[in-house]
């Protein structure tokens, strides 16, 4: 049986590099230099005992493993930025830029590696002694090029142990693909082509309507994206056994922006959360500190999905949010009445919902000029329904009910895997129901969203 | 784990809920399908013509040509026009400049009746007008490629009026795959050859059959599919394509697509519709017979609403009553070639008398 196991490991490795390079060969090489690096550099903390040196081998993991990002990542985002801001200093210069394609998936993987290497550092895993182990722990194609994010001490013990493959997580597994494509193919794609008039370079509609309708599909297409895209990933590993962790638990139905972030890329939250957060001090040195260490680190999570200052801002925005809503929930009595908490809730959720709307208008526009204009067409449009905005407001609508309904439903029965813990006879059903969507009224896109981070 | 652990197990306890499962997944599929036809006809008025149960498989298709069509080898310029002109982009003055986008209608392909904007240039000739016709058709190419490709033509064509004719089918997504995979063959009998394998891949099946054409062949019919996404993208490309003539200072002209099986006539000529749905999936045919006609009424109300633009209704003066001057169910014979050359030169004489 293990002998079977490791046949399976080597296969699988062979079959997440032969994915990955694909794409483009090249990056192959990045990655083994990622893997190989991480993989002796855990085994040199684990041989080492004394606390100075194993800070240093630690930093120079972390170096290694930024560096490469911050080179392929953020380099031209450096160099432009430094190049515009001496120039406003009157000091014109020509600085190098870099003409490198953005390896895929290359922020997702350098993280999963780097927390590996850390919870060695810290005594909460060992390092893996067997390369083949530790490769498919980084290289997992399901889960490559856009997460989940998974930690080592969930992932690296799937991989050592042999897989039971049976029937229910055969069934599990293909329903919850299904669900995923359902989300992408129906829900984000076909909310792409709204959103995109509204967002493209040169306009957007005119329309306060039509802008308002394309804000709110954006909210929903980039969840049904990549959410769509996590819950292939699940589905595809639980088919060969593997149990990916969730990335979204339901975030739109969030009371406040804290809770929201505990439910929105889920891995991305908790990596920040533990590698980041807590060890600036996290909550535990004043409110003055925490509101620090939230706005540095909703920055880097800004920061993290692209080399643009709108992400940045984004993240800033979000860092803002959390403070205050810390503030603000210890200054608001909770209402005690049913009837009042009830409330209470809707109108949380709805501002919260909002909120990131709001936010994502920075996230989503190439520049601070667009998206200013669209803030700007939220207020002051014509509020209108033109013939155009109708048929976006048909698509919108037949695209984020269902989601809201479902959503809603598996909240209340806190089924997070889509329609797999529905009645045996409802699950043929539902499948039929989403293929027949998928098929007849989804649309084709060649790339998910998050891919570019 | 145990080594008792095995790779894959299934009780067979599991059998009867999987068969019943299965039946409910088809079942499931199946009512969808009906009452997607049942909210078609509550939507448009008329009952979706027949699934291919009543189809008769033709064999001689694409290796026969139709009673009207006739095998006939194009000659193609450097952009892949219908013409062995490699134009020369310098304007002469006085010349007033007409450019075609289209598709197979007015490239002329399918028919071997040659293509109504060469008459129609011969006829505008004739009444004494310096006009230069460039027929910039391309058959199954799509209406997003056409307006990309118009939008860089333009810088170099400078055309003084724009005559636009695509029928419904060609919103279809993903944008250049069609031309791509077609439009190398070149020849009407190579492009039928393409079709015929599409259709042999079909089982009996209609549903199945379109699944299957998903995966097999999927660009090419499904996605042209009658729904609000690919009216909103035409009515999108149609918008994108005015705003390029308004920005060179060029007249639009939106000429409408008649079909032999129009809507009125649709349940009069099961046979004909049968045809399309031979030569094309069930959705297809749907976007092609109703999507045709509401597209066609979309160009209409666009030029009355729009300054700069015009529209020639060829439903006017070519229609089902009109079968004999069609080869097929789109394209046209000679004679109906040069109506429509005739009718739409009258409709565009006063925008080139403003150009002279």
């Amino acid at each position: 049986m293990r002998r079977v196991h490791h046949w399976q490991n080597y296969l699988l490795l062979a079959a997440s590099y032969f994915f990955y390079g694909y794409w483009d060969w090249r990056f192959l090489l990045l990655l083994w230099f990622t893997t190989g690096v991480d993989y002796f550099i855990a085994r040199l903390l684990d041989s080492i005992s004394d606390g100075h040196l194993r800070r240093q081998t630690l930093l120079v993991s972390i170096l290694i493993n930024l560096g490469v990002l911050g080179f392929f990542k953020y380099f031209n985002f450096f160099i432009g930025s430094t190049s515009r801001l001496l120039v406003a200093l009157g000091v014109p210069v020509g600085l190098p830029v870099l003409s490198v394609v953005l390896p895929l998936g290359i922020s997702f993987y350098t993280f999963q590696s780097l927390g590996y290497v850390i919870d060695v550092y810290r005594h909460k895993i060992s390092a893996s002694k067997n390369l083949v182990e530790y490769s498919l722990f980084v290289a997992f194609f399901p889960q490559l090029v856009a997460g989940p994010i998974e930690r080592a001490g969930d992932l690296i013990p799937q991989i050592q142990s042999p897989r039971v493959i049976n029937f229910e997580q055969w069934r599990r597994g293909i329903a919850i693909f299904i669900w995923g494509v359902w989300l992408k193919t129906y829900v984000a794609d076909g909310l792409a082509p709204l959103v995109e008039s509204v967002f493209q370079l040169n306009g957007g509609p005119s329309t306060a309507t039509a802008t308002w309708i394309g804000v709110g599909g954006f909210v929903f297409q980039v969840y049904a994206d990549f959410f769509g895209y996590s819950l292939m990933a699940r589905g595809l590993a639980n088919l060969l056994g593997f149990k990916l962790s969730t990335n979204f638990d339901f975030p739109l139905f969030s009371r406040n922006i804290s809770q929201f972030w505990r439910r929105w890329h889920i891995t991305l939250s908790n990596w920040f959360r533990e590698y980041v957060y807590f060890p600036l001090g996290g909550s535990r040195r004043g409110h003055r500190r925490t509101a620090t260490n939230l706005i540095i680190t909703m920055v880097l999570v800004g920061f993290w999905h692209g080399p643009h200052w709108t992400y940045i801002v984004w993240g800033l925005i979000n860092g803002l949010g959390l403070t205050v809503h810390r503030w603000w929930q210890s200054k608001i009595p909770s209402a005690q009445s049913r009837l009042g908490q009830y409330i209470s809730s809707l109108i949380s959720a709805s501002l919260t919902a909002l909120f990131f709307a709001l936010s994502l208008i920075i996230f989503r526009a190439e520049s601070f000029t667009l998206a200013a204009k669209i803030f700007s067409q939220l207020w002051h449009g014509p509020w209108y329904i033109a013939s155009q905005d109708a048929a976006h407001l048909l698509i919108a609508t037949s695209r984020i009910v269902p989601v809201l309904v479902i959503d809603g439903w598996l909240k209340l029965k806190n089924q997070i895997d889509g329609y797999a813990d529905w009645a045996w006879w409802v699950r043929p059903i539902a499948a039929a129901t989403a293929v027949y969507l998928i098929l007849f009224y989804g649309r084709q896109s060649s790339n998910f969203f998050y891919f570019i981070f | 784990m145990d080594d008792k652990a095995v790779i894959f197990s299934i009780s067979s306890s599991r059998i009867a809920k999987i068969a019943a499962g299965i039946l409910l997944f088809l079942g499931t599929l199946e009512i969808l399908g009906r009452a997607d036809l049942i909210i078609y006809k509550a939507s448009f008025g008329v009952d979706y013509i027949p699934p291919f149960a009543t189809v008769t498989k033709d064999d001689g298709f694409g290796k026969t040509t139709h009673p009207y069509q006739k095998w006939r080898q194009l000659s193609l310029n450097k952009y892949g026009f219908n013409d062995t002109d490699d134009y020369n982009f310098d304007r002469k003055p006085g010349k007033v400049r007409i450019l075609v986008l289209g598709d197979s209608v007015a490239m002329g392909t399918g028919t071997g009746a040659g293509d109504w904007p060469s008459i129609m240039e011969k006829y505008l000739k004739d009444r004494g007008y310096d006009v230069e016709v460039i027929n910039a058709a391309i058959s199954a190419s799509l209406i997003e490629s056409t307006v990309d490709r118009y939008q860089n033509w333009e810088k170099n064509f400078q055309p003084d009026i724009v005559l636009f004719q695509k029928d419904a089918r060609r919103i279809m997504m993903p944008p250049d795959a069609v031309v791509q995979r077609i439009w190398p063959l070149r020849t009407f009998q190579k492009h039928s050859a393409f079709i015929r394998k599409t259709i042999d891949y079909r089982p009996e099946d209609y549903r199945l059959g379109v699944i299957w054409q998903r995966f097999r062949y999927g660009i090419y019919h499904v996605e042209s599919r009658l729904s609000a996404s690919s009216y909103l993208n035409y009515t999108e490309q149609i918008s994108r394509l005015y705003d390029t003539t308004l920005a060179e200072q060029s007249e639009l002209v939106l000429i409408t697509i008649p079909w032999k099986i129009g809507l009125i006539n649709i349940e009069d000529n099961r046979e004909d519709a049968a045809e399309i749905n031979y030569y094309m999936t069930w959705l297809t045919a749907k976007a092609t017979i109703v999507g045709g006609d509401i597209f066609n009424n979309y160009l209409v109300n666009f030029g009355k609403n729009n300054k700069h633009v015009d529209t020639v209704d060829l439903r006017d003066v070519i229609g089902p009553e009109h079968s004999e001057l069609f080869s097929d169910v789109v394209h046209y014979r000679r004679r109906g070639n040069e109506i429509v050359a005739k009718y739409i030169s009258n409709q565009i004489e006063p925008l080139i008398k403003r150009y002279e």
